[in-house]
């Protein structure tokens, strides 16, 4: 996992209390697929900071928010063949590093949801054209690439109000949530988005029991939210990854990621058990 | 692939992976299968299909169950079963209120029926709720490599690529299997599934008036209504009837995949 400096974010729009059991959790879209779109977190956020062009905002997000992540690079570029994309839209070709650690790509992949959903916001609040599609890439240790797909950006509702209060606060907050989870928070980082967005790694003494409990492990944090995005990677007493959950509530996708024997074995594309 | 993620790969054994089964976030399922070669004369399997109805009333999930219903691809990057699993599904789906993050991290947070869409590549499975879904209400989900030959397979919600609905494609070289099943995560066994409280999933696929579950063959560029498919050809722990799963008629016909404890 890339380090980051923890800082301390000043947030913007309503100010959330956080370990007082705030959850919000409406989560799925309200309506049908051509419905009134998700939302995960009150609405009513003031319009963030504004460019010039769809690039500007890229540019911007790269070398700021999204510095030091595993987004080897980003650009706009044409809609693919039979992509269902509009034809105003805008499509993002992401490319992530394939890290050499045993969980693979899924910070990166989550980093990539992440500055999808994060771009869709700057993109509305400076009336730019808006991402109508992305396709993830993969860059392997010897320089080639692998493709893995893609998609649209989620039908996800602007102005979402998301915890941006200081860090040290909501890592109080988080800790608390751990404990109360039978877990211990042993590594804590934030990406820098303008909210408060933890990328938390926890030990689990009894690493089994504790997977089976949480298949979806970002829900142990779901009081001291709603955040932007969570990324939570839990380890053995030994300090092996077992369970990765992240979640980027600007684009709606979440992920889960389970080690050999973790998900019960059972659990795996290509035997119709996926 | 990257060696960590070959690394993550499970073992796979001949065409299907196959594993211990041991306890934690694993699954259930009943599953009606066609394997990639061993099912219709030989032919390519490129998409499969079905209209799917959703339960006629609210059905009840507890504890940290999640029940699905879905049409499924399920392959591979590279020949045999060695590099990066990929598969990408499309259906139904419904977790128990007490499961915090839901499906994936993401679908079903509330506890509330969802349509959903769901890949899996590097190893994690990641899923975007696409709306609210209807009880009763019946449409056609597709898994479909719609651009002819080009590895590239979307999901489809009554025949439309939805623009919006989060991951929508996955590349995925060759093909295993062609699934309509139904699903409970978080258990991997009937008495590990009863343990977490009563369930019954009455969805229909194929129902009356609706899309027989169907195949895609390339060779002839057409959708063929499946006849009869190899319910149980997968590994011994995949329950394909019994152990709480029952089919209730089948292809070609309308069928239920029912969990019932």
């Amino acid at each position: 996992m890339p380090s980051r400096t923890l800082l301390i974010a000043v947030g913007v729009g309503l100010a959330i209390a956080i370990g007082a059991g705030v959850s919000y959790a409406a989560g799925d879209r309200s309506a049908g697929t051509d419905g009134a779109p998700v939302s995960f977190a009150p609405l009513g956020a003031a319009p963030g900071e504004t460019f010039a062009s769809p690039d500007d905002a890229l540019s911007s997000a790269l070398k700021n928010e999204f510095a030091g992540t595993a987004i080897d690079s980003a650009s706009f570029g044409s809609i693919p063949d039979g992509a269902p994309s509009s034809a105003d839209g805008l499509w993002l070709d992401v490319t992530v590093a394939a890290t050499n650690d045993s969980v693979g790509a899924t910070l990166g992949d989550w980093e990539s949801a992440m500055l999808i959903g994060y771009l869709q916001q700057a993109l509305h609040d400076s009336g730019l054209p808006q991402i109508g599609g992305f396709s993830i890439k993969l860059s392997l240790p010897d320089g080639s690439t692998a493709d893995l797909g893609g998609g649209g950006p989620g039908n996800v509702a602007f102005g979402q109000q998301f915890v941006s209060t200081p860090e040290d606060a909501v890592a109080a907050s988080l800790k608390r949530d751990a404990s109360a989870a039978g877990v211990t928070i042993t590594s804590l980082q934030f990406l820098h988005t303008g909210n408060t967005v933890p990328i938390v790694t926890v030990t689990a003494s009894d690493a089994m029991e504790f997977v089976s409990a949480h298949p979806s492990v970002t829900g142990v944090f779901s009081d001291s939210g709603p955040f932007e995005g969570i990324y939570v990677l839990v380890q053995d007493a030994q300090g092996r990854p077992v369970e990765m959950g992240s979640a980027s509530f600007r684009s709606g996708i979440g992920a889960a990621w389970y080690a050999p024997g973790y998900d019960g074995g059972d659990r795996g594309a290509g035997n119709g058990t996926g | 692939m990257s060696l960590q993620v070959i690394a993550l790969t499970f073992c796979a054994v001949a065409t299907y992976g196959v594993f211990a089964p041991s306890a934690s976030a694993s699954s259930y399922f009943g599953t009606r299968l066609l394997v990639q070669g061993d099912c219709c004369g030989g032919a390519d399997i490129t998409g499969d299909r079905a209209t799917i109805t959703a339960p006629n009333s609210n059905f009840t999930t507890t504890s940290t169950l999640c029940a699905l219903q879905r049409e499924d691809m399920e392959g591979n990057t590279v020949p045999p079963a060695t590099g990066d699993n990929r598969l990408i599904q499309t259906g139904l789906v419904k977790c128990g209120t007490s499961v915090s993050g839901g499906l994936d991290n993401t679908c079903s947070l509330s506890g509330n029926l969802v349509y959903y869409t769901e890949v899996l590549w590097s190893d994690a499975y990641h899923c975007t709720a696409l709306g609210q879904a209807t009880y009763s209400s019946s449409h056609k989900f597709s898994v479909w490599e719609s651009g002819g030959s080009n590895n590239i397979y979307y999901t489809f919600f009554d025949g439309s690529k939805d623009p919006t609905s989060g991951y929508y494609y996955v590349t995925m070289p060759y093909i295993w299997v062609a699934v309509s099943s139904g699903e409970l995560t978080s258990c991997f066994s009937r008495s590990d599934c009863n343990s977490h409280g009563s369930i019954d999933v009455p969805g229909t696929y194929a129902s009356s008036g609706g899309t027989a579950w169907q195949r895609y063959d390339p060779a002839d560029s057409s959708w063929h209504t499946v006849q009869s498919s190899p319910t149980c050809a997968g590994p011994s722990f995949l329950t394909c009837g019994g152990g709480g799963w029952s089919f209730v008629n089948g292809p070609p016909g309308p069928f239920d995949i029912d969990y019932n404890p």
